[in-house]
């Protein structure tokens, strides 16, 4: 019986003992994993704090450094400095100088022209721009208003409204300021047929985006125009009186870098031997239709192949006279390159025909090589050659801007 | 009665269509939409109207732009003036919906930790350089401050789209929580490679320096969008030697031949990095880019 009890107590000591010492391990095993948790956690809690106290470190030294650079500036232009920006337009100041050479050119450097730019917000999506420009005549200066006009983008209906004085809406190149040409001349055509200032006149217009998967923009203008006529200028062609304008444009990206525009223009209005006495008619029909091929490529590069083409229907009779009907047509075709964020280079072939009675014919052909400084900032050469008076031009044109100079979309 | 009903039960499917359909998000650059995948998923449609391989100083607007912004939902733009271009095409597009102060304009700038800016009222001109006087702009390559901005795009998507909240706060967590882990795995690279101080083509780094805590001693640009001169880059090379700087880092889309020069006189190594989604084949969504950069920089190790 004692042997009994003794082998009892025996077998059970056996059993339990491993499921005692199961029951310890399995415990150790538990505060293992939570120690390796508080160490995980505890890792990570430093990791945190040591970025931070990096970051915190970088950040007084950046600053540090920041201080002691701008130390300097600070003493010379803080003080007495407006307290506040806020309401104030944008503004910019374009300088052009341009130097001419050749059998029938100046033969001198000259500063062609300064152009002050206002622009800013006056209402949610509305804006008002001016321009005040003073230009080179013969020798001595004009200053002029060539723009000033209020712009709103997004009435109901998909409509857009614009009034004032501006550049009308024809073609591409109008509306462009000479200063951001990326050549020095304007092309012959455009001079021609559009006046040497560009088509500026005072009224209103309306444009409407179509609501289609590409871009197509409509946009119809009533407008007096500028009889822009300085003293000792030369009588020249330019569209004048009340006048109509239409435009439609059209816009394709042919991949995600390549973007095809296409545009048809239209202008009604007096030719510059009109004159008050009905019986004096100069009436105008101008059409326009422009095609430009834009690939953005990688990094700066940039392609630019862009042509627009006029059609010049001149109705004019003076009493004593035979009424004469005519057309005349001219184009310029521009391809330009930007290699880099430096050098771009280009070259343009104009074509056109006098839009007097009597039809003369010209044909120029032009290379020009343009060094950035900064996006305002540039220097221009430009070599052209008139086939019809067999004359060479070379130009050199510096542009110098300051100040934040926003554009329109193009 | 059944009028009625039908009426109901068609405005019900309508409405079901109309919010079914993803939210749609124009960014200016590539690294915003690819951020704004990463939080939308399925639930939005992201589109950049750059490219990964342009210069957002340099791009010009073209009128499709404007189309794909005529109907967006959001608009994400850079701000402190790097894509100040993007405003001539908000004007085209007609959408009132991305205007400047609407909920669908999202300027992330605004919730970025800046640097370099310059003290209210100081003088900024073209004599410092190209500077941007609301500081440097070039952050989106810098993971804290794409965290900053997954942040923005992850509220202001919740609050376009509330019903999908919820799930896009889990996509960021889930983000966030990569970008953390890769944090650890790139700094461990940098430090294993002994990347400690840099020199850079422009002055785009500064804020992918200080997160990984690297010193830029010097730019390839005397300054910012200025071309270097020979003496600059003597004084550079002088530089280099003196630090022992190991990397120039410039982007891969700048003129490769300054840093050739230099390296030619130091044997300094050439990072040509991509510095936006899409700037490489291999850079393919955000995370991915700033792996491609934190690995060119220490040579693959």
């Amino acid at each position: 019986m004692k042997f009994r009890f003794i082998l009892f107590i025996l077998i059970t000591i056996i059993l339990i003992l491993p499921i005692c010492g199961g029951a310890q391990i399995s415990q150790t095993e538990t505060l293992r994993k939570e120690l390796k948790e508080l160490q995980k956690q505890l890792d990570e809690t430093k990791k945190l704090y040591e970025e931070k106290i990096l970051q915190l470190e970088t950040k007084i030294s950046n600053l540090e450094q920041q201080l002691q650079s701008s130390e300097p500036a600070q003493s010379n232009f803080f003080s007495g400095m407006s307290s506040s920006t806020a309401y104030l337009p944008d503004i910019s100041f374009i300088g052009n100088i341009i130097g001419s050479f050749g059998d029938t050119q100046d033969n001198k450097v000259y500063l062609d022209s300064v152009e002050f730019a206002f622009g800013g917000y006056i209402f949610p999506n509305a804006r008002a721009d001016a321009i005040l420009g003073i230009h080179r005549h013969e020798n001595h200066y004009e200053t002029e208003l060539e723009e000033g006009y209020i712009s709103f983008f997004n009435l109901p209906g998909n409509f857009g409204f614009q009034a004032g004085k501006k550049l009308l809406d024809f073609g591409k190149i109008n509306q462009i300021h000479e200063h951001h040409y990326l050549f020095v001349d304007k092309p012959l055509a455009v001079e021609a047929y559009l006046g040497e200032h560009g088509v500026i006149g005072n009224g209103v217009s309306i444009n409407y985006l179509f609501p289609l998967s590409f871009f197509l923009q409509g946009s119809v203008g009533y407008w007096v125009l500028e009889d822009h006529k300085e003293e000792g200028e030369e009588e020249s062609f330019a569209p004048t009186d009340n006048a109509f304008n239409a435009r439609l444009w059209s816009s394709f990206a042919v991949s995600a870098a390549t973007e095809v525009e296409i545009g048809a223009s239209y202008l009604k209005a007096k030719g510059p031997c009109h004159s008050d006495s009905p019986r004096d008619v100069d009436d105008i029909n101008l059409y326009g239709l422009d095609i430009t091929l834009k690939h953005q490529g990688y990094g700066f590069r940039r392609l630019l192949f862009r042509n627009e083409f006029y059609f010049l229907q001149r109705d004019r009779f003076k009493p004593g006279e035979i009424d004469e009907e005519w057309w005349r047509k001219g184009l310029y075709s521009l391809l330009d390159y930007r290699f880099n964020q430096y050098w771009e280079a280009g070259m343009r072939y104009d074509l056109f025909e006098s839009p007097g009675m009597e039809k003369e014919t010209e044909q120029v052909y032009s290379i020009f090589l343009t060094r950035s400084l900064t996006e305002t900032t540039k220097f221009r050469g430009q070599i052209s050659y008139h086939t019809e008076e067999n004359d060479w031009r070379f130009y050199i044109q510096t542009l110098f801007g300051i100040g934040p100079h926003s554009h329109p979309l193009e | 009665m059944k009028k009625t009903m039908f009426l109901t039960a068609f405005l019900m499917v309508m409405n079901t269509i109309v919010f079914a359909k993803p939210l749609k998000v124009v960014t200016t650059l590539p690294d915003f939409a690819s951020i704004a995948e990463e939080i939308g998923k399925e639930k939005v449609t992201a589109t950049s109207l750059m490219r990964g391989t342009q210069d957002p100083h340099y791009l010009e607007p073209t009128p499709s732009m404007a189309i794909t912004m005529r109907d967006a939902d959001l608009l994400i733009i850079n701000g402190m003036e790097l894509d100040i271009w993007v405003f001539s095409l908000i004007n085209v597009a007609r959408n009132p919906k991305i205007m400047y102060g609407k909920s669908g304009y999202l300027d992330v700038s605004v919730g970025i930790d800046r640097m370099e800016v310059l003290p209210a009222g100081a003088k900024a001109d073209a004599s410092m350089g190209h500077i941007h006087a609301s500081g440097n702009p070039h952050y989106t390559h810098d993971p804290v401050s794409g965290k900053a901005v997954a942040k923005q795009i992850m509220e202001r998507m919740s609050a376009l789209s509330p019903e999908n909240a919820d799930y896009f706060r889990k996509n960021y967590d889930d983000f966030v929580s990569r970008i953390d882990s890769k944090m650890f795995q790139w700094r461990e690279k940098l430090r294993e490679a002994g990347i400690e101080k840099i020199v850079t083509y422009h002055r785009s780094w500064s804020y992918f320096a200080r997160t990984f805590g690297l010193k830029i001693i010097g730019e390839i640009e005397p300054l910012p969008g200025i071309p270097p001169s020979p003496a600059h880059l003597s004084q550079l090379i002088e530089k280099i030697k003196s630090e022992n700087v190991k990397v120039v880092v410039t982007v891969n889309f700048y003129d490769i031949r300054p840093a050739k020069f230099i390296s030619e006189r130091t044997g300094i190594r050439i990072a040509k990095v991509p510095m936006y989604v899409g700037g490489s084949k291999e850079a393919v969504d955000y995370i991915s880019l700033i792996d491609m950069i934190v690995n060119t920089i220490t040579g693959g190790k």
